[in-house]
């Protein structure tokens, strides 16, 4: 259990470092570590699930919320061959979400990777289950995804 | 910090007892007595998911003299992740049985509540393993259990050495809570089952995802001071198709064919692993359960419906845990 690691965690203090931490000499070196395990932890198949991408010699399978944050935090390394099929994979998955929470992700990294996201724009603005969502971390999430322009640019993401 | 010489002596305890799953707790750590007499235990025969169902609890339930009327009922599934074809939730045909009976029983209200360990957008665990057209057809309530209102609310017993934990409203507000496990082998945990379905009560939005608090103070040591937290009126274990090996996600559907029920989670849970074909008394939280929860031994648990049979072929577990096997 002792090796088991988050990747939403990871992901979130990477995002955090450069700017909470500006001008601390480890701050580099401890942020190439979190992209080491990052790329590390990729689920075989593409993508990442919330944690290793193998269980007792077991692939598991990718979250697409997951994935999505994991590409946000890698998007200065697109050439990378395991975020190029990180992004085929959410590229594959992100039509069929129903979701708010995985859908909004999904729009956020597949337009900070200048992905076409117009038709999944369209189906967050229609999902039946959207007016009765309740959580606000939800909501908020939506609502960066139909703002994402601004939202990337604020987040120092750029496609 | 500064720590005393009780909190050293309590703390050497903790870490005695999590050292191995086989060690036993030094000292009673429960507050107070929760087992019934007696306790019963149902196991019916179910070939497969379809709409007899609906038939086959109901006539289980009558098995039990429960007293619905009136209250409000919160079925609590294993809902996880989803994977196609495996065997990893709790099967959304069995819990619409089950909020079907307890309609007809009289309830005031039946609610699905589940706050999933670790996939954090629950909407699409439900979305994808078939539950929320089902749930939306029947006009059933659910409520995300990560994500409830919460309520700070002190431990009915000290495992984990903490004293309160927050926890969903729905859930401690309810009548009549019935746990609705996946009958699955676990790797950290050796099985989970009605009782450590408790851990998805937890609040994913206060204690991260996978309800991090929980492990970190210990496994078994949380389900028990849940289960002394949250009371658990009524089981109904699905292991129609269980599953063996690498559980709670990665492991392999097994056909089983029976449901259980039970008015207690202790007897639920160590009838579910005679079933498996493991020794209850080797699971820490069941040896522990069984001396405040509820009843263990097959002595104080009046078995209806089936008898219990291990199987020709005990449940596959992965290496840690092959010390549960039954001799």
């Amino acid at each position: 259990m002792s090796a088991f690691h988050w990747t939403h965690f990871l992901v979130l203090a990477l995002s955090q470092l450069p700017c909470s931490c500006g001008g601390l000499e480890q701050v580099p070196f401890r942020i190439e570590r979190g992209v080491e395990m990052l790329l590390d932890r990729v689920c075989p198949g593409g993508g990442w699930n919330a944690g290793n991408g193998i269980v007792y010699g077991v692939p598991v399978a990718p979250h697409p919320d997951d994935t999505a944050i994991a590409l946000l935090a890698l998007s200065d390394r697109r050439q990378h061959p395991v975020v190029q099929i990180g992004v085929q994979y959410l590229e594959s998955v992100a039509p069929t979400l129903s979701a708010p929470w995985s859908l909004a992700w999904a729009i956020l990294a597949l337009a900070a990777y200048g992905r076409p996201i117009d038709s999944l724009y369209s189906s967050l603005v229609g999902l039946p289950e959207l007016p009765s969502v309740d959580d606000t971390s939800t909501l908020a999430l939506v609502c960066l995804a139909l703002d994402h322009q601004r939202a990337l640019s604020d987040l120092v993401v750029t496609s | 910090m500064n720590f005393t010489r009780r909190d050293f002596l309590v703390g050497s305890v903790a870490l005695a007892a999590g050292a191995s799953d086989s060690t036993p707790f030094l000292l009673p750590k429960y507050h107070f007595d929760q087992r019934a007499r007696r306790s019963r235990v149902a196991i019916l025969h179910a070939q497969r998911y379809s709409q007899e169902l609906a038939q086959i609890l109901w006539a289980g339930l009558r098995l039990f003299p429960i007293d619905i009327l009136g209250k409000r009922v919160v079925l609590k599934p294993n809902l996880v992740d989803y994977a196609p074809g495996d065997a990893i939730n709790t099967h959304p045909l069995l819990v619409l049985a089950a909020a079907e009976s307890f309609r007809c029983m009289g309830a005031k209200s039946v609610i699905v509540a589940e706050g999933p360990g670790h996939q954090r957008d629950t909407q699409l665990v439900l979305s994808q393993s078939g539950y929320q057209q089902s749930l939306r057809e029947e006009k059933i309530r659910f409520v995300d259990l990560n994500r409830d209102e919460l309520i700070r609310t002190p431990l009915g017993a000290s495992y984990m050495g903490i004293k309160r934990l927050w926890l969903p409203r729905t859930v401690l507000e309810a009548d009549f809570l019935v746990s609705m496990p996946k009958i699955k082998t676990h790797h950290w945990a050796g099985v989970t089952l009605s009782m450590k379905n408790m851990f998805g009560t937890v609040p994913g939005a206060r204690y991260g995802w996978p309800k991090n608090i929980l492990h970190w103070k210990g496994i078994q040591e949380s389900i028990l001071d849940l289960c002394a937290t949250v009371p658990v009126h009524f089981v109904i274990a699905d292991g129609i198709v269980a599953m063996e090996g690498n559980g709670p996600l990665n492991g392999t559907p097994r056909p089983l064919g029976k449901i259980v029920l039970a008015d207690d989670p202790v007897a639920a849970d160590a009838t579910c692993t005679r079933i498996m074909g493991f020794d209850p008394a080797r699971i820490v939280h069941l040896r522990e359960g069984s001396k405040f929860l509820g009843n263990a031994s097959p002595a104080l648990i009046d078995q209806v419906g089936e008898t219990v049979q291990a199987p020709t072929t005990p449940f596959q577990l992965v290496p840690e845990f092959r010390h549960l096997y039954a001799l």
